[in-house]
């Protein structure tokens, strides 16, 4: 068994330079080509001596071929541990730096919190940053062994004399024959794991890993959280085609049905929003309807990111398009508001990774049930772990956004995380205080005081009902924003609005309820316009 | 054709031999030891670098005597094809 001690003295280097003389070698052998030609016995010569002479010469090819065929798939699986240990190489080097003098990892992997133990209670930063450390010295481990496991497989094949040149008729052939035999499968994701060793997984593979495990197994790559949302993106797009033809196959059994008419829509909603240059984080079509989330192309690199979840009777096919377009409005308002000389960048993302209630029948007769979004908001909450173990040391201030009943999905969620920075709920209904989710106020919800902020607009009936617990109207710690018009700190004019609905209505035109929001999202709170 | 063609073929399989035997992979792969401590692949690849080393060798020495066989065909070329066949069938090859 590898041990952390170990695999903290493995060197790629060294890896590599075992490489470099087994290509020496292998260039020696298929230089021999010509030699193998012109010991060919002249064609002239016949009978049964000539005949007993070809028949050995094509038995030295063939056994050289083969012999070539192995030390090739051998160089392959050599040069790809050289990769992989590269990749250990970085990630014992980010998991040592995590540990900093804090923590102590001894050489079985087990990591010590250095620090004095007062016996007093355990600091929750701390825990999660062992825990994170904890995660990453499993992963390297696990990954470690994988290597090693690889390397020993092509030995054991070349030694049972698995490894053949395919039929190959020349050396340089029968090397490439050998090279396509020695790839390496990457190691499989960790089994249920958390977005954090999801992230590890994805830090311990080599870009080729990655791109295998996108075109291997798209479906369940595009569903991690934790992995970075471009290549979760890349995998759904390749996964399209498939859930288009699972889609196909249940129609064909079935025939049509409203639920999978609605999911073909949602499919072409989908590539509608690759076309416009969106990432597609998500698309799920096991449940009754769709759920998906959508993001901006910079999301992974992104300084603010706000996550906008959207209320009842919102649907992929129905109106994820036009959430999509209120987040672009809103993501271009919070670019303004950046100071001039900022490099800083602000990505979108509308989720709707869950079925919220519709009011038309039969849905409608759920009422005011909270299921939904308990189902959702755990989603939710992983969805913000994995924003954040995706990246890593890279700092994103996260708002999360909540319209109406999406309001209730984020307050539930940000109970179970701590990884947004900021709370806009608009329209809401409650946040979820009270009976079953405990505190009847926001005191749950993990997000800093004084980061907690209301939108309620004028005629807005089911912002002032608290129909979910957890009225923010009533809550001192969320800070009321304005929704009428106003004239922001950039002398620019934002109109009023009224209602349940227009809080980001994409119309071209800034709202003070789009201004406050964005200022928000940009982490421009000292711009935002208080009631 | 000519005993010529015979030698001179004799005399690329003595080049092709002598080339093989001199390819040296037992000794990196005993470096597998100390770049990856701990791991299976070490003992694994040692044992590997034999098994190479085994083919190369035998597959040398059976070069070295087809070579030898052309050219004692060469030499008898005039003489019983039967025997040359006999010669060829003598040694079994680098299995």
């Amino acid at each position: 068994m590898i041990t952390w001690g170990d695999v903290t003295k493995w060197r790629a280097s060294r890896v590599a330079e075992i490489g470099d003389a087994l290509v020496t070698a292998r260039k020696t052998l298929t230089g021999l080509q010509d030699e193998l030609e012109d010991s060919a016995t002249p064609k002239e010569w016949v009978g049964e001596g000539a005949e007993a002479a070809k028949q050995k010469l094509r038995e030295y090819r063939q056994e050289l071929e083969d012999y070539v065929a192995g030390l090739s798939a051998l160089i392959t699986r050599v040069d790809g541990a050289e990769a992989s240990i590269r990749q250990l190489e970085r990630a014992i080097g980010d998991t040592e730096e995590l540990a900093g003098a804090q923590f102590f990892i001894d050489d079985s992997g087990v990591v010590y919190d250095a620090g004095p133990d007062l016996g007093g209670p355990t600091d929750p930063a701390a825990a999660q940053r062992r825990a994170e450390i904890e995660a990453m010295v499993e992963q390297i481990l696990r990954a470690a062994e994988d290597i090693d496991v690889d390397l020993v497989d092509v030995i054991k094949r070349i030694e049972d004399g698995k490894i053949t040149d395919r039929g190959a008729t020349t050396l340089a052939s029968a090397a490439k024959q050998g090279s396509l035999q020695g790839g390496v499968l990457p190691v499989e994701p960790p089994v249920n794991g958390t977005a954090t060793q999801n992230a590890a997984w994805w830090a311990t593979m080599t870009e080729q890993e990655r791109k295998y495990a996108i075109a291997s197994n798209p479906g369940l790559v595009g569903n991690l959280d934790g992995l970075p949302m471009k290549a979760r993106s890349e995998a759904n797009e390749l996964f399209l085609p498939q859930q288009l033809r699972a889609i196909e196959a249940q129609i064909r059994k079935h025939g049509m049905t409203d639920e999978l008419a609605a999911k073909l829509q949602a499919i072409n909603e989908a590539e509608k929003q690759f076309d416009k240059g969106k990432l597609l984080v998500k698309l799920d079509l096991e449940g009754d309807r769709a759920r998906a989330i959508i993001a901006d192309a910079n999301v992974d690199s992104a300084d603010h990111v706000g996550v906008f979840v959207p209320g009842m009777n919102s649907t992929v096919e129905g109106n994820l398009g036009h959430y999509v377009k209120e987040m672009n409005e809103v993501g271009g308002f919070a670019r303004d508001l950046l100071p001039e000389s900022s490099d800083e960048t602000v990505a979108m993302v509308t989720w709707l990774d869950y079925e919220p209630p519709g009011t038309a029948l039969p849905e409608g007769l759920e009422g005011p049930m909270v299921d939904r979004a308990i189902d959702g908001s755990k989603r939710l909450a992983g969805f913000y772990e994995g924003l954040a173990a995706s990246r890593g040391d890279d700092p994103v201030n996260v708002t999360a956004v909540g319209h109406s009943y999406g309001s209730l999905t984020q307050g539930l969620a940000l109970r179970q995380t701590d990884e947004a920075d900021s709370l806009i709920l608009q329209g809401s209904p409650g946040h979820g205080g009270g009976e079953p989710f405990g505190a009847p106020d926001s005191s749950g919800i993990a997000v800093p005081d004084g980061k907690l902020y209301d939108l309620s607009a004028k005629d807005d009936w089911i912002a002032d009902i608290g129909l979910f617990g957890g009225d923010p109207d009533d809550d001192p710690r969320f800070t009321d924003l304005e929704t009428g018009a106003s004239v922001g700190t950039d002398d620019r004019s934002s109109h009023g609005i009224e209602g349940h609905v227009m809080y980001t209505e994409p119309d071209d035109r800034r709202s003070t309820s789009e201004y406050n929001t964005a200022a928000i999202i940009a982490g421009r709170e000292e711009v935002a316009i208080r009631k | 054709m000519g005993p010529q063609s015979l030698r001179d073929a004799a005399k690329a399989a003595a080049e092709a031999s002598k080339r093989v035997e001199r390819v040296e992979i037992r000794e990196p792969l005993t470096e597998f030891e100390s770049a990856m401590p701990g791991a299976q692949v070490g003992q694994e690849a040692s044992e590997l670098g034999w098994h190479f080393n085994g083919l190369a060798k035998g597959w040398a020495k059976g070069m070295e005597l087809y070579g030898e066989s052309l050219v004692a065909a060469a030499e008898r070329y005039e003489g019983d094809d039967e025997a040359i066949e006999d010669d060829f069938n003598r040694f079994r090859g680098p299995r």
